[in-house]
């Protein structure tokens, strides 16, 4: 019961991170600020790391490999745009949807430009489209909720136009805002 | 080190949360009830999945192929021990926290439904999440909700604060079905991320020490142990959870 206290003799400790490498991150019950900082203190070299992690060549398992493409986002590794044909490609639900937050988070633009097509096509899978549309949908501005209500509106997708239209409409309450006075940085 | 006796028994009310069907009409069509395959680089073969239901104007219904693949008894089992639940070793998440006095007991159990997209996977971004996950809710417990898979996490929590009875506590836990491919080590993670959440809950922020069950940095098999300052934390919480204290007025 008793803690094994690190021994600094007074002295402050600079940033030290838990040493098991930027993979061990993966294992992180949160994506807190600490494992952020940690992920960040490993640079460029611990983004390589991920992106060989969360490639579809990895024999890491798909939970883990969707955790890797979070952290991508919130390192905003670039890299992620050069791998992400390859994964939406590949075809799993799990990491195609962090991708579609992580390439928003890195750089809206450019994530956009990548969605966009995505959530007109009807022919993909409906609970991705869904996905894209909350990841472009938090920030954008007024002309983009308009063009995400029309397509939305025109979708023959009855179960996405149920889904989000109440959301998409000019007036509808704005879903980024919690829903009574706790704030979100209450979580942990 | 001696088990002590419960002095706390903190009710939780668990929900398992899944999709809903808003599908006009009723079809057969090719494919899985799952929407993405957990071995991809294995042929599942040729498979059908039926969509709808019959009455396509009724209010929408459960679609359980989209949610918590989690049973009740596998919930059950997480806290009362059952070694006859396949997925268990027979160990609870009471187990982990027996030495600090406190036990969690499962009081109500309720299948809830959001959007089939929120319910496959849970999006980082809290302010979207809590807008499904809070109206969900049910005041006098702690809320944990069982979920697939959450964008950038295993799980969350928002502390209980005895003062503001109006927020409710908080946990979300997910299924974590790919995480490992031994069972008991699934198992044993599970119960290790939610007794972190638990301790979230009732009050205790992340640690650097390995054997620690909130150990910030990482999830360890090894990470079972609660440090006696963290246990004073929690039982201070766990009096007004469990009923035996009455909240203090607020100022």
């Amino acid at each position: 019961m008793t803690p094994d206290l690190p021994k600094n003799d007074g002295k402050a400790q600079p940033f030290r991170p838990s040493g098991d490498g930027i993979a061990a991150l993966l294992d992180a019950p949160e994506s807190d600020e600490g494992v952020i900082a940690e992920a960040a203190f490993y640079g460029a070299d611990g983004c390589e790391t991920l992106l060989e992690l969360v490639a579809p060549s990895s024999n890491l398992d798909l939970e883990r490999r969707a955790r890797g493409v979070f952290l991508l986002g919130r390192l905003h590794c670039q890299d992620l745009f050069k791998l992400a044909p390859a994964l939406m490609q590949e075809g799993v639900l799990g990491i195609q949807i962090s991708l579609a937050y992580a390439l928003v988070e890195i750089d809206r633009a450019q994530g956009e430009k990548l969605l966009l097509p995505l959530i007109k096509d009807e022919k993909a899978d409906t609970l991705l489209r869904e996905h894209a549309i909350y990841a472009v949908l938090a920030g954008a501005d007024r002309n983009l909720r308009a063009l995400l209500a029309e397509i939305v509106g025109g979708s023959p997708d009855r179960r996405l136009r149920l889904e989000l239209m109440g959301w998409l409409t000019v007036d509808a309450p704005d879903p980024f805002q919690g829903p009574d006075g706790q704030s979100p940085d209450d979580e942990c | 080190m001696d088990t002590p006796r419960p002095l706390y028994t903190v009710p939780i009310i668990a929900h398992r949360l899944f999709g809903q069907q808003r599908y006009q009409g009723f079809s057969i069509e090719p494919g899985f009830p799952d929407d993405d395959n957990p071995f991809p680089r294995h042929d599942r073969g040729p498979g059908f999945v039926v969509r709808g239901t019959l009455e396509a104007d009724g209010p929408p219904g459960i679609d359980r192929g989209v949610g918590t693949w989690r049973s009740w008894q596998e919930i059950d089992a997480m806290f009362v021990a059952d070694p006859t639940v396949d997925a268990s070793d027979g160990t609870t998440v009471n187990d982990l926290w027996a030495s600090s006095g406190i036990r969690f007991e499962l009081v109500e159990r309720i299948d809830a439904q959001t959007s089939s997209g929120l319910a496959r996977m849970l999006p980082a971004d809290s302010r979207l999440r809590d807008a499904i996950i809070y109206p969900l809710r049910r005041p006098g417990a702690i809320n944990l909700f069982l979920v697939r898979e959450i964008d950038g996490s295993w799980g969350y929590a928002r502390r209980s604060f005895p003062v503001r009875p109006d927020i409710i506590p908080l946990a979300v836990v997910s299924d974590m079905r790919t995480r490992s491919t031994d069972p008991t080590n699934r198992w044993r993670l599970s119960l290790i991320t939610l007794a972190h959440e638990l301790g979230h809950v009732l009050g205790l922020g992340h640690v650097a020490f390995n054997d620690n069950v909130m150990l910030g940095s990482g999830t360890r098999l090894s990470s079972v142990d609660f440090h006696l300052p963290q246990i004073a934390v929690c039982r201070s919480r766990a009096a007004f959870l469990s009923g035996a204290v009455a909240p203090p007025a607020r100022p």
